[in-house]
């Protein structure tokens, strides 16, 4: 799942990411625009759109290492654009944007595919970083996200009822250490001095549990978009 | 009751509503003075929360001056023909009626919200549900019929007057012509009909409309302007501006999404996660830092937890005074018979044990307060590495 490329150090000789930019505001889009053509050494963006049918069309075309996408498009937003593109070229890689981080917006794109969401908030670094672990093939698991899966997976052992695959509706132990170091605020890199592992086995259990969060059907996961679709976005 | 006018001439002479209305109703009784005094005020004295009586209001209505115009001719038409008819007892016992309607419709359009709101209803009732978007064509048709049927009625009913006490009891022959000309005035007039109560509808509509927009406007120009103001104030300073920025998205966030009150459950102020959210907005307002909350898990506040609460805050705001960082994560897990807060900062640290024991911030305002309910507390830092404050406490309420 992870190419060797997890940790590749910054400055290297590596060609820059090929990043095209799905938001359907262009004030937005220049801005992105602006701050990541300021790093050409790490960063070249390869296009951008500002709806889905015109996003899935290029996508396709283009073939860009890293799309980021914004969750809240007219016309089924991001995770369509994620979808449809995802059946085509499956190489292509999402990183999800949202204004609102609201659980269920971002639970929905991540579902889709994407591998990981960041806020409109973010830093230039962090965005950039964000974009090459997305690359990578890695996921990208903000305190928020890891605070919803630990929710949304429980805690206690699920109901009789139902019936749960163990490989895919339940987090190890280790799952859970990370995802609550990492909801604690740690960086990977933190996590893994505090639980005696590699930074890429840090990676390698985040990926694993992006890819429960994504096939699950665990009956947490939905009920507990559900109780929270009223609640405020809270950022 | 009707238009509030008891309500307003109790308060103008300082007597109960009630009072007025019993001797309103006593006065309508004897000779009918009562009816017409309450016409009387409720045309010509200003309704609550509005400066212009009623009559004025419908004085410079021009929608209304024009169908009553209309009206007006109508009624003339019916008058000529009913004089022509010879039936003074139609032109006695109707034209008062239809001028007081005239008089009725011009002041009802005028009327403040509450009176309009009834008319609203009665017209409803009257009317039926009016056809609001027929289309241009069909319109057309119906109402050629309608002209045509109207007018066969209209004759009919004439031409059954005219020709009087043949076929049966002149009675009978009466009561047919008089419902003939009724229903063949009923479908002419239909259309001013369904319009005045489209009218009415539809400016409650408006309205209603104009009112959510003032609102939300008001809301802006309290929040939204005030803060661009002040932004542009302080552009020199940009954790100013930032702090200012992101306290209003916070706010302008929870106004548009938080649905009416009592709709998030367990989400309450009285809960784990409402006071950490309060705690992250008073911090972030006082502190100009950010503060990253995650939760997983909420529980009611008990004695514990409101002291683990206590300590956390202490926490945060021991990071935002002294870590110089910009940003605290806080972390909190309602478990079971657990809850766990972790207060995190990249900030400069400190050697924990370089701190004279004496110092009262972090012993007795953060690990005191947790131990006193059988809690425990340990603060991780060391100078450039940031500090962690972990706090644990057992809450005795359920899930």
């Amino acid at each position: 799942m992870s190419p060797p490329g997890g940790s590749r150090p910054t400055g290297a000789p590596v060609p820059p990411l090929r990043v095209f930019i799905v938001d359907d505001h262009p004030l937005f889009r220049a801005g992105v625009r602006h701050e990541l053509t300021a790093h050409p050494d790490k960063v070249e963006i390869v296009g951008e759109a500002g709806d889905v049918a015109g996003a899935v069309e290029q996508i396709c075309r283009i073939a860009p290492d890293v799309v980021l996408v914004d969750v809240h498009m007219p016309g089924g937003g991001g995770p369509e654009v994620v979808r449809q593109v995802g059946s085509a070229q499956a190489a292509v890689r999402f990183l999800a944007l949202s204004v609102s981080d609201a659980a269920d917006d971002v639970i929905e794109a991540i579902r889709a595919g994407a591998r990981g969401y960041v806020t409109k908030t973010i830093s230039t670094p962090e965005l950039l970083e964000a974009l090459a672990t997305v690359a990578a093939g890695d996921a990208v698991f903000s305190p928020r996200l890891a605070g919803f899966v630990l929710d949304a997976f429980g805690r206690g052992p699920a109901p009789a009822t139902l019936h749960l695959d163990p490989e895919l509706d339940q987090l190890s132990t280790r799952e859970r250490e990370v995802l609550r170091l990492i909801a604690r605020g740690y960086a990977y890199k933190e996590v893994a001095r505090e639980l005696f592992i590699s930074v890429k086995t840090v990676e390698t259990h985040v990926s694993a549990v992006l890819r429960k969060l994504q096939l699950s059907n665990r009956y947490q996961l939905t009920r507990w978009a559900m109780e929270r679709r009223l609640v405020p976005p809270e950022a | 009751m009707l238009a509030g006018v008891a309500g307003v001439l109790a308060d103008g002479a300082g007597v109960s509503p009630l009072a007025v209305r019993v001797a309103l109703v006593a006065l309508a009784f004897f000779g009918g003075s009562g009816i017409v005094l309450y016409v009387a005020v409720w045309l010509l004295v200003p309704p609550a929360g509005s400066d212009e009586p009623v009559i004025r209001a419908a004085r410079g209505d021009r929608r209304t001056v024009s169908l009553v115009t209309a009206a007006a001719s109508g009624l003339v038409a019916v008058l000529v023909v009913a004089s022509v008819l010879k039936m003074p007892a139609l032109i006695g016992d109707l034209s008062p009626g239809v001028v007081a309607l005239a008089g009725l419709v011009a002041v009802w359009r005028n009327a403040g919200p509450q009176d309009r709101q009834a008319a609203a209803r009665l017209a409803g009732l009257l009317s039926g549900a009016g056809p609001a978007a027929v289309p241009t064509r069909r319109r057309l048709v119906v109402a050629a019929v309608r002209l045509l049927a109207g007018a066969a009625l209209i004759a009919g009913g004439t031409s059954a007057l005219l020709v009087p006490r043949r076929l049966t009891g002149a009675d009978l022959t009466a009561a047919f012509a008089a419902l003939g000309v009724v229903a063949g005035f009923a479908l002419v007039l239909a259309p001013w009909w369904l319009r005045l109560g489209r009218d009415l509808a539809s400016e409650r509509r408006e309205r209603a409309r104009a009112e959510e927009r003032a609102e939300m406007a008001a809301h802006l120009h309290d929040s939204v302007l005030q803060t661009l103001a002040l932004i542009q104030r302080s552009a020199g300073d940009p954790q100013q501006v930032q702090r200012l920025a992101r306290a209003q998205e916070r706010q302008l966030r929870s106004w548009l999404f938080e649905p009416s009150p009592g709709a998030p459950e367990g989400r309450g102020p009285a809960s784990v996660c409402g006071a950490l959210l309060a705690l992250q907005q008073e911090v972030e307002a006082d502190h100009g830092l950010r503060v990253e909350l995650v939760t997983v898990g909420d529980a009611p506040l008990d004695a514990a937890s409101k002291a683990l609460l206590a300590a956390a805050r202490e926490a945060v705001v021991n990071a935002a005074k002294w870590s110089g960082a910009d940003v605290v994560s806080v972390y909190a897990e309602v478990e079971p018979t657990t809850l766990s807060v972790f207060v995190r900062d990249r900030g400069r640290g400190f050697d924990p044990a370089a701190v004279a024991p004496d110092r009262k911030g972090i012993s007795e305002s953060v690990h005191g307060r947790v131990h006193r309910y059988g809690g425990t507390s340990s603060v991780r830092s060391s100078p450039g590495q940031g500090t962690e404050v972990a706090l644990k406490v057992q809450r005795t309420a359920g899930p």
